[in-house]
């Protein structure tokens, strides 16, 4: 028996079931299918990046920073490596959505941010790696 | 079908890195499991690492026999199942950072 999550009414089995917007609207054609997945695929390998950057700095790089400080860079590039993971779900569902509804692809930030987000990090650790030196 | 294998490719770097913290790490007093030698919290964590593996690789394995089949797309539960994964493989990563420094 699957039992039911921790303050909702949801269970596993819930979450797991095809979502009720595939149910939704028409078939979209399947080549925009594939890129959509394709292209979470992508965003999945960055998350995947990220997250090797961070382990990969934290075990190979020791002396780039006081511990502190590289514990928190490390667990910070590590966080958004694993909240782009989930959010690149939530942009695959509603890119599907949209397509089976005829609706216009909804615009998202993720991009914009993850620029940001690779901009400074790459910023931070070169100015780590010049104070190192 | 290329995509999911690099993308299990991408997911074995991850752990080699985990698994290699694991097997740097100074080797704890006490075992979280008696009779397992090595499985510290570190151990967990490669284990953890280790399943997400195993999950990835099923999921890029039934993907692929569907593109083989046919151009289906693919099922949310597929893509939920790898995207589930990946967040769990980023918990074991930032464990293994907090444990390992």
């Amino acid at each position: 028996m699957v039992g039911k999550l921790p303050g909702t009414d949801k269970t596993w089995r819930d979450i797991l079931r095809e979502p009720a917007w595939r149910r939704t609207g028409k078939t979209p054609d399947y080549r925009f299918s594939l890129a959509n997945e394709r292209t979470f695929l992508a965003w999945i390998r960055t998350s995947l990046a990220l997250l090797a950057g961070a382990v990969a700095v934290d075990q190979l790089a020791p002396n780039i920073a006081p511990t502190p400080v590289r514990l928190v860079l490390c667990v910070l590039l590590a966080l958004v490596g694993a909240g782009l993971a989930a959010l690149s779900y939530r942009r695959w569902g509603q890119m599907e959505a949209a397509m089976r509804n005829d609706q216009a692809l909804p615009f998202s930030r993720v991009m914009l941010f993850m620029t940001i987000v690779v901009a400074v990090a790459a910023f931070a650790f070169a100015v780590l790696i010049l104070v190192a030196r | 079908m290329l995509a999911w294998r690099r993308t299990l490719i991408s997911l074995v770097v991850v752990d080699l890195f985990i698994w290699r913290s694991w097997l740097t790490s100074e080797p704890s007093t006490g075992n979280l499991v008696a009779g397992l030698p090595g499985l510290d919290y570190q151990g967990i964590c490669a284990l953890m690492a280790a399943a997400a593996t195993i999950v990835l690789a099923s999921v890029v394995w039934v993907r692929s026999r569907q593109l083989h089949a046919g151009n289906e797309a693919a099922s949310a539960r597929l893509v939920l199942v790898s995207t589930l994964a990946v967040v769990g493989l980023g918990a074991t990563a930032i464990a293994a950072i907090a444990l390992g420094g």
